[in-house]
C-alpha cells in the first residue's frame, strides 16, 4: 500500500513522493478509486458521477461508461460462478442463476484477482434468498458443486510405503490417519449426490427427481483423483468414521467412535487406491 | 497528417476441423514473431496440430493452481512454445497496493513456467470496501487517471512486483469507457516515465488505442491512433515496446466495447502496420477471449500480422534485438530496459 506520508524507498519513488502536494495527490486517487469502485458495486448505478472522479464525460457519457464496467465484471464473475456450480445452474435455470449470480457480486465482492475462489460464500447467498426458499436442498446442493469444484486446488497425494507400515506395526492408540486435503465430507438433510446426478443431463427426468426429493439426506464423500472430483454417498457408519478420523486424537479413538459394522478393511483398501489419506502419524 | 500502412487483403484460413493442416514455415527461430492466446478450448487441437507460432500467451491467474489439469496443458506446450504470462489481477494502478497473495502465485507460476514475457495492465480493480474494513477486486480493469500521484503509485507496485519475480515486466495500455479531467501526462508520456522511473516495458495494445479514439469520439480515429504512436515513438528509449496486441472489438449500447470476440478491424491492421513502421518487429499477439472461434482463424489473423509484420518493419528507422535473452533467442525483441 502507498502510504502518503511514507518518505521515499528506491530509486523508483520521485523526490516528488515526499512531497506535502504528493501524498495530497495519491489520497485523492485513493479516494477516486474508492468512488469508482463503489459506482460499479452499487445496487443500482449513480445517473451523475461522484465529483471525486473528476471526470470530463458526465450524463449519457458517464451511464453508458459506467454501464460497461458494471456489465464486465458482473459477466466475468457470472461465468466462473456457472463453471464453480453447475448443479445450482440447471437447478435455477439460467436467469434466475445469474440474478443471484448478481446479489452475489454485489453482497460479496471478490477479494483477490483470481476469480477461482469467487463461489467460496455462494452458498450463503443462496441461503439469503428468501424466493429461493421454496427449494431447501438448493444450499446444500451449492455447498456439494463447491466441494466438487474446490477439492481440485489441493495437491494430489498418496501416502508411502512407511505410511502403510505403520498401521500394520504400531498400535492405534499411537496413530493417527490425515485425511489427504482434496477430500471434503458433505452432509446434508437432502439426497445431493442424486440431486446432482439428476441435473447433469440435457433432459431433467421430473419423475426421477420428485422420487428423490423424497429420499433421506446423504454424506457425500468428495475427492480428487488425477485431475477428476469424485463423488459418493456414504454409509452412515462410513460417515462416522471420517467424522471420527478429522476429530479424533487418535486411531484407537476413532474406532472406538466408529459403530462396528464399518468395514475398516475395505475402507483402508479404497482409501489406498483413490488417494483419500496424506499420512500416517505416529504420536 | 500521421504516415500509416493499408493492410493489404490476405489469403485466409478455411477452417474445417480438428484434422486440418497447418501451412504457416515450420519455423522454431522466427524474425517476425507472432503468437496467439491460447484458450482452454483450443487446448487438444493446438496440441494435435502444433502451429508454427512463435510463443502463445496465456491469462496468468488460469494457471495459478499448480495442480490443475490446466496446469499440466501449459507445461506440455511449454516444452515446445515460449509463454507469455499475461496477467489481469495484479492491479498495478491501485492506491491501496497489491494483493501479496496473488503476486505469490504469480511468482510460483513463474518458476514453473519461466516465460518470455510477464504482463498486466495499466488499470486498478483493488480498493477499499465501504467503511473500509476490507478491500476488494472488481475483477476489471479500471481505469486510472494519468497524473503524478498514479505514476507514483504504478511505480510503487510495479517495483515491489519486479522485486519478487526479479525481472521486468511489461505494462499493457488500456481500453478505457470513462474520460478523467485532470492529467499531467499525455498518455505515451506517461509510459515512457513509467519505464524510465521503474524498467518497466510496455505491451502496446493497437485494438485498444482504436478503442479509445472511436470512443472519444475523434474525426478519424486511425489518425488518432498514428498520432498516438508517433509521439510514443519520439518520446520513448529504445526496447519500450516489448510486445504488441491486436484484437478485436464491438459496438454494444453506445461504446465500442473491447470484447476481443471478432476479427482485428482493418483500421487496427492499418494502424499496426503504423507501429511495424515506427517499432519494428516487435512479437504480435492475436488476442481472442469472447465467442471462440476455431484456431485456425486465429492462426489466420496471426499469419496476416506476421505478413505484415515482414513487409513493413524494415520501414523502421531502428530494430533493436536482445541477444541475451531468451526472448532474443526466439527472434524477439527484447522486452523492457530499465
Amino acid at each position: 500500500m502507498i502510504d502518503p506520508d511514507a518518505s521515499p524507498c528506491g530509486n523508483a519513488l520521485s523526490s516528488a513522493e515526499s512531497s506535502a502536494e504528493s501524498s495530497a495527490g495519491v489520497h485523492a486517487e485513493k479516494q477516486r478509486q474508492q468512488s469508482l469502485v463503489a459506482a460499479i458495486f452499487s445496487l443500482y448505478p449513480p445517473v451523475e458521477p461522484s465529483p471525486d472522479l473528476r471526470l470530463l464525460w458526465q450524463g449519457q457519457r458517464w451511464r453508458d461508461g459506467i454501464a460497461a464496467y458494471r456489465g464486465n465484471g458482473l459477466t466475468h464473475a457470472t461465468a466462473a460462478l456457472r463453471i464453480q456450480f453447475p448443479t445450482v445452474l440447471v437447478m435455477l435455470g439460467e436467469a434466475a442463476f445469474d440474478a443471484v449470480c448478481a446479489r452475489h457480486w454485489r453482497t460479496r465482492p471478490p477479494e483477490q484477482g483470481d476469480l477461482a475462489k469467487i463461489g467460496t460464500a455462494f452458498a450463503q447467498t443462496i441461503a439469503e434468498v428468501e424466493e429461493l426458499s421454496a427449494w431447501p436442498w438448493l444450499t446444500d446442493s451449492a455447498r456439494l458443486d463447491w466441494a466438487f469444484w474446490h477439492v481440485l486446488f489441493d495437491p494430489p497425494v498418496l501416502p508411502t510405503p512407511d505410511d502403510l507400515q505403520r498401521l500394520v506395526n504400531v498400535d492405534p492408540a499411537g496413530l493417527r490417519i490425515h485425511l489427504a486435503a482434496g477430500t471434503r465430507l458433505v452432509q446434508s438433510a437432502w439426497p445431493v449426490l442424486a440431486l446432482r446426478q439428476l441435473h447433469r443431463g440435457p433432459e431433467i427426468d421430473v419423475q426421477a427427481l420428485q422420487a428423490a426429493l423424497q429420499l433421506s439426506g446423504e454424506c457425500v464423500w468428495v475427492w480428487r483423483e488425477d485431475f477428476e472430483a469424485w463423488g459418493v454417498a456414504l454409509p452412515a457408519c462410513e460417515a462416522a468414521w471420517i467424522n471420527a478420523l478429522q476429530s479424533c486424537p487418535s486411531l484407537d479413538a476413532a474406532f472406538d467412535a466408529t459403530p462396528d459394522e464399518m468395514d475398516f478393511s475395505a475402507w483402508l483398501h479404497n482409501a489406498i487406491r483413490h488417494g483419500w489419506i496424506d499420512r500416517v502419524q505416529v504420536l | 497528417m500521421a504516415v500509416r500502412g493499408k493492410a493489404a487483403a490476405l489469403p485466409r484460413f478455411v477452417c474445417a476441423g480438428s484434422d486440418q493442416k497447418v501451412m504457416f514455415m515450420n519455423e522454431s527461430v522466427h524474425p517476425y514473431p507472432v503468437g496467439i492466446g491460447l484458450r482452454q478450448p483450443h487446448y487438444q487441437v493446438f496440441r494435435a496440430m502444433h502451429p508454427d507460432v512463435s510463443f502463445i500467451e496465456v491469462h496468468s491467474e488460469n494457471f495459478f493452481n499448480p495442480h490443475d489439469a490446466a496446469t499440466q496443458v501449459l507445461a506440455s506446450v511449454r516444452a515446445d512454445y515460449p509463454v507469455s504470462l499475461h496477467g489481469v489481477g495484479l492491479s498495478l494502478g491501485s492506491a491501496c497496493g497489491i494483493d501479496p497473495q496473488h503476486l505469490e502465485q504469480l511468482a510460483a507460476l513463474v518458476a514453473r513456467i519461466d516465460p518470455v514475457h510477464i504482463s498486466d495492465h495499466a488499470s486498478f480493480a483493488r480498493a477499499p470496501w465501504q467503511q473500509q474494513s476490507r478491500v476488494i477486486h472488481a475483477s476489471d480493469l479500471l481505469p486510472v487517471a494519468f497524473t503524478q500521484a498514479s505514476l507514483a503509485i504504478f511505480c510503487s507496485n510495479i517495483q515491489q512486483v519486479q522485486e519478487r519475480l526479479r525481472c521486468p515486466i511489461l505494462l499493457e495500455n488500456l481500453s478505457t469507457y470513462l474520460n478523467f479531467a485532470d492529467r499531467d501526462f499525455s498518455e505515451p508520456a506517461f509510459f515512457v516515465e513509467l519505464s524510465r522511473r521503474t524498467g518497466c516495458g510496455l505491451l502496446l495494445d493497437v485494438n485498444n488505442l482504436m478503442v479509445n479514439a472511436i470512443n472519444a469520439p475523434v474525426a478519424s480515429p486511425l489518425d488518432a491512433v498514428c498520432a498516438w504512436l508517433d509521439e510514443l515513438f519520439e518520446l520513448a528509449p529504445a526496447g519500450l515496446v516489448g510486445e504488441i496486441h491486436l484484437a478485436g472489438h464491438s459496438k454494444q449500447d453506445g461504446l465500442v466495447i473491447d470484447d476481443h470476440s471478432t476479427v482485428v478491424s482493418a483500421d487496427v491492421w492499418s494502424a499496426y502496420v503504423h507501429a511495424v513502421r515506427r517499432f519494428g518487429p516487435i512479437p504480435t499477439l492475436i488476442e481472442w477471449d469472447a465467442q471462440l472461434p476455431c484456431l485456425g482463424i486465429l492462426l489466420d489473423e496471426a499469419w496476416q500480422a506476421r505478413t505484415l509484420m515482414e513487409r513493413h518493419a524494415a520501414e523502421a528507422p531502428f530494430v533493436h534485438f536482445s541477444s541475451h535473452s531468451q526472448a532474443g533467442a526466439i527472434g524477439m525483441t527484447s522486452g523492457a530496459q530499465s
